[in-house]
């Protein structure tokens, strides 16, 4: 879309009992969608008492002592270390293989990738839940069960449909004559791939990077069933839970551990929110 | 056989080699299990020794079990009436920001927009400081405006479990509709609706007569991603309500799980997996009849 569009776009959208609502709804709407998590973030510096007494308002005294609280007796800081270990490792795991995938599947001439692209995109309806009972036992089988692996290896798998679609998309939009010219220059096959290829399809990168990250990040199912094998490898979702089942009526430091986990995902969706929306609507297209 | 190993080229074979990490991926922890899972369905197995074939045994208790039957029409309940009022809230709040600046825009619709990358499990958990019957925001702003009628303990009442979790879906869910169909209304070209507004067509005779129906592909697709998610609604039951009161918010995954690695029944637990894709199934069709027609080129 040009320029022009839009300055003729703002004629068509003037009306100002319509802005007006739209400004009164919007704002009401904000105020719905942030009230719990600014609500979350005030219960976490309170303690019980004032937490009855002062439920709307702001701490009388600012708790610190909660996130400690949290991080350590209520062990977020061990679910914490698991979930990066297992998002950082299967984020970039699945980046990797998808991106070399994607790039396969759009500039090495496989035959039928159209088809095979619609075979990895075709389970991708199936609920979570068909895959989990024999891949619990494949997992004792492969003697990884009650390690961060029985995670980090089903989460890399189940982003691969989504990632290597985008990354086929973004490389088709790539002219050929680059790679063709990378290879006339003598680059070997894996050298014209990082040092050509990849630094082209950046947005892709970021848009699977924060899709993955958000996915995995919040991912319960798995991770619960997980977590059955061995308490070692709880997560923040499971952790979670279970701080609450342990700890329920402290509402100071259960809403100290949330903010913890949800202030870092806000900063970073705000700060790369360009790509998500990317992602999303970039399946739009293409439908 | 030769002559034709030969023919493949060299950039076709770095080909498959560069796809193959993804293709084994795929088929280890994808493929298989899902094979395994039909095979699963058709035994006893119960996590030890052998699996016995039991033919379609597991399928007809399906039929005759009451609480399958409960989980499977809350999931749809869930899925169906927080999907509907999800996209429309989304289609909504896609119009009305295109009544507003475009920097104030940016800015409502990140914050819009911020629920749905929050992990379902902590929609739940917030909406628990929303619902709980003491402590809860909903009652305290009841109170505070005088309606103590109205309270209750909205969790642990049959009457209205259902519809706080319903609430705390669309909150979840309404954005990715608004973020799809702000961006299909912001490519319809300006002289369509222009000519439609100087032929004395109503804003909302614009809207419903011609915007609407040039976005249908965006509509269509919110709608299967909020439908098809909601299907698979678990996590934000199992912190919000954990199933209860009384197993009145039993979802078809918690049915399946408590199933399988409560009761160890991995024969049963399969066969309702294979149900539960099979509805899956015919929601994608029903959603392709309901969508059917053709799309308006522009």
């Amino acid at each position: 879309m040009n320029i022009e569009h839009k300055k003729e776009k703002k004629g068509i959208f003037i009306n100002w009992r319509l802005r007006l609502l739209s400004r009164i709804l919007t704002v009401f709407l904000c105020m719905i969608v942030v009230y719990p998590l600014l609500f979350t973030i005030l219960v976490s510096f309170k303690n019980n008492q004032e937490f009855y007494s002062n439920i709307w308002g702001v701490p009388q005294i600012w708790r610190w002592e909660n996130y400690s609280y949290a991080w350590v007796g209520g062990k977020i800081g061990q679910y914490a270390l698991n979930s990066v270990i297992v998002t950082f490792t299967a984020v970039i795991g699945s980046v990797l293989i998808t991106a070399f995938g994607g790039y396969a599947l759009s500039k090495m001439r496989i035959p039928k990738a159209n088809l095979i692209l619609s075979l990895f995109m075709v389970f991708n309806f199936v609920p979570g839940v068909a895959y989990y009972i024999p891949l619990y036992s494949q997992m004792i089988k492969l003697h990884i069960n009650g390690t961060l692996l029985m995670l980090i290896l089903p989460y890399l798998t189940w982003q691969i449909p989504f990632s290597i679609y985008i990354f086929k998309n973004f490389f088709d939009s790539i002219p050929s004559e680059l790679i063709e010219a990378a290879r006339i220059d003598g680059a070997s096959e894996l050298k014209a791939f990082f040092q050509v290829m990849l630094p082209l399809v950046r947005p892709a990168l970021a848009t699977v990077t924060v899709f993955n990250f958000i996915s995995i990040w919040g991912e319960y199912m798995w991770a619960s069933i997980s977590a059955t094998s061995s308490a070692k490898i709880q997560t923040i979702p499971v952790g979670l839970l279970y701080f609450r089942g342990e700890y329920g009526i402290e509402w100071g430091p259960f809403a100290a551990a949330i903010t913890i986990i949800i202030v870092p995902l806000i900063i970073v969706f705000i700060y790369f929110q360009k790509y998500f929306v990317q992602g999303i609507t970039s399946g739009a297209v293409k439908g | 056989m030769q002559k034709k190993a030969r023919k493949i080229p060299r950039s076709v074979l770095i080909g498959w080699i560069f796809l193959f990490p993804s293709i084994l991926m795929y088929v280890v922890f994808m493929i298989y299990p899902l094979l395994r899972t039909f095979y699963l369905s058709l035994t006893d197995w119960s996590g030890f020794g052998q699996a016995r074939h039991i033919g379609l045994n597991n399928f007809l208790s399906i039929f005759t079990d009451t609480m399958f039957r409960k989980a499977l029409q809350n999931t749809l309940y869930f899925a169906v009436v927080s999907g509907i009022l999800s996209v429309i809230v989304g289609i909504a709040m896609a119009w009305l920001n295109l009544y507003i600046r475009k920097m104030e825009g940016q800015v409502t619709r990140t914050m819009l927009f911020v629920p749905n990358m929050i992990a379902p499990t902590i929609t739940g958990l917030l909406f628990m400081f929303i619902f709980t019957e003491d402590i809860g925001l909903m009652n305290n702003f009841l109170r505070a405006v005088g309606l103590d009628g109205l309270t209750t303990a909205w969790l642990a009442n049959s009457e209205t479990v259902r519809p706080s979790i319903v609430v705390a879906q669309i909150w979840r869910q309404f954005g990715l509709t608004m973020i799809l169909c702000f961006a299909g209304f912001q490519g319809i070209p300006s002289e369509l609706i222009e000519s439609a507004q100087m032929d004395g067509a109503g804003t909302l005779k614009v809207l419903t007569r011609i915007m609407l129906p040039l976005i249908k592909p965006q509509i269509e697709l919110a709608t299967m991603f909020t439908l098809l998610g909601g299907l698979k609604i678990y996590d934000s039951v199992v912190s919000l309500t954990g199933g209860g009161p009384a197993r009145q918010t039993v979802v078809l995954p918690m049915y399946i799980i408590e199933n399988a690695f409560t009761y160890s029944k991995f024969g049963y637990a399969s066969a309702m997996c294979v149900a539960f894709i099979f509805v899956v199934l015919v929601f994608i069709i029903l959603l392709r009849i309901i969508f059917r027609g053709e799309n308006y080129e522009y």
